[in-house]
């Protein structure tokens, strides 16, 4: 599974909403997850991809595609690392 | 002045998670204590506690339990029973003059406690962001009023063991001022968590656990006493001005008569006889009641030794040799600290509305220090009851009493 298809199923058993209802390119409040709800959001995406996303870019990110492409940009940079190192 | 009535109550205790349950077993003087084991790893030694067997799942779908702390929840399953057994409904614009008063010794605190072991055990720094509004202390407060549509006013009280009979006494106040003309009242804890627990080992209050019987190890006012009994739970009452309860028919299991309250300035643990004894005659004047109406004192009977005996010289302060039966319900479903006014005064609810006095158990050692009819045989019929008083002392000198009467 993808990135952006993994998110949308935890997205939809976290905020008990039918995957198939999800609209990735839709806003988050469109798709019932507020601010607060973002923050925690994201914080359980962190561990479950062990990354750390960068909070500068936090606010750009509006949609459940803008989060997958950005973790997957930070799984790249990791395995980059990992292999450089 | 306002009358005020208790129209409907809600609870979820170590003894019973609903109305029904917790009235049975309290009467029945049935315990719900029991023996935990020791956690090694955090030199939390084994004692016994008042813990609910809670199952969130029943209550909440898992979104919604995950952003609420143990506290929060127990609150809303106590608060949603209450209301539904008020048969409250509110319109739009009774909605901005109905408020909530809620009290907790330590609001969040499993969910302070689960941000340290990941700061300063695990070392992650990965605490939730939610942690911030779980633990504070007036989340339960905002998560009912959130969830009801509670626009009027608002008040969180924290002051240990008393913090929900101020609550109540507060609510009471607010109707009174014409503030509110519904208020959610009473309050939750939900402390046992392994920090608190072991503070309260260290500081060396709590019961001895009875070997034979674990759940026998909290005995109010016997010579055998040793302790207090840490315990957790909720419990929510829907007060009303009289005349609007009248007017939609609610049932009316009582009238909130009476509020008093005081500061020893004395002690930061140790209790004194004269500051309960001023909050006992305030909450008496306040209800416009002679001691010699009283018919009933659920007292605040931690079990331990100067407490219970101090109790009792306070009680002869007010009372004289006419002292009303007294009992401590503490012995069955412990100590909820700051849902331990609510849920005693819930048991002084229930002995007017059912005419039935509920026991103080596990005492078959009378001490000669506490001399009181404590309602040791088991509960006792009362007939025609007609006015109960509730005390609620805290650590810090601050005290509380309440005070019902029949509604006629």
């Amino acid at each position: 599974m993808n990135t952006l298809e993994t998110i949308k199923q935890y997205a939809a058993q976290e905020f008990e909403v039918k995957s198939e209802e999800i609209d990735v390119d839709a806003p988050f409040e469109q798709i019932g997850i507020d601010s607060l709800g973002l923050v925690e959001f994201i914080f359980e995406l962190e561990d479950k991809f062990d990354i750390r996303l960068d909070a500068s870019k936090a606010d750009g990110l509006k949609t459940l595609r803008d989060l997958a492409n950005h973790i997957d940009e930070l799984i790249t940079q990791k395995a980059t690392c990992a292999e450089s190192s | 002045m306002r009358r005020v009535v208790i129209t409907g109550a809600g609870v979820v205790s170590p003894i019973g998670q609903n109305l029904a349950g917790y009235s049975e077993a309290v009467i029945a003087g049935r315990s719900g204590l029991r023996l935990l084991a020791a956690v090694p790893d955090v030199g939390l030694e084994p004692l016994v506690v008042g813990q609910v067997d809670f199952d969130p799942a029943r209550h909440f779908s898992r979104p919604q339990a995950k952003q609420l702390d143990r506290v929060a929840q127990f609150s809303l399953v106590a608060a949603r029973e209450a209301v539904r057994h008020a048969g409250l409904e509110l319109n739009e614009s009774e909605r901005d003059r109905a408020g909530i008063y809620w009290g907790t010794g330590l609001g969040g605190a499993g969910t302070l406690e689960e941000g340290y072991i990941q700061l300063y055990r695990e070392k992650t720094g990965r605490i939730r962001p939610l942690s911030v509004v779980m633990g504070m202390n007036n989340a339960a407060a905002a998560q009912i009023s959130l969830e009801m549509g509670l626009r009027g006013p608002s008040q969180t009280i924290s002051n240990a063991c008393a913090s929900s009979a101020m609550a109540i006494g507060e609510g009471l106040r607010a109707i009174r001022r014409g503030d509110a003309q519904v208020v959610i009242v009473g309050g939750a804890e939900a402390l046992l968590t392994p920090s608190i627990m072991r503070g309260w080992q260290m500081m060396g209050t709590l019961a001895r656990t009875d070997p034979a019987n674990p759940e026998r190890s909290c005995k109010p006012f016997a010579a055998d006493r040793s302790g207090l009994v840490l315990a957790e739970g909720a419990v929510a009452l829907v007060l009303e001005d009289e005349e609007r309860a009248r007017h939609r028919g609610a049932p009316i299991l009582a009238e909130l008569a009476g509020y008093g309250s005081s500061s020893d300035a004395v002690h930061i643990s140790r209790p004194d006889a004269a500051g309960q004894v001023r909050a006992m005659r305030a909450a008496l004047a306040d209800a416009r009641l002679a001691p010699t109406e009283i018919g009933y004192v659920n007292a605040h009977g931690t079990a331990t030794e100067v407490g219970d005996a101090i109790e009792t010289q306070a009680l002869h302060g007010v009372f004289g040799d006419s002292v009303p039966p007294v009992s401590s319900t503490k012995a069955v479903h412990g100590h909820l600290m700051g849902a331990a006014g609510a849920v005693e005064f819930l048991a002084g609810i229930l002995a007017l509305h059912l005419e039935v006095l509920p026991p103080t158990a596990h005492l078959d050692h009378p001490d000669p220090a506490c001399d009181l009819d404590y309602i040791a045989a088991g509960a006792r019929a009362a007939r025609g009851l007609g006015a109960i008083l509730c005390n609620s002392f805290a650590f810090g000198g601050s005290n509380a009493v309440l005070v019902a009467r029949r509604y006629t």
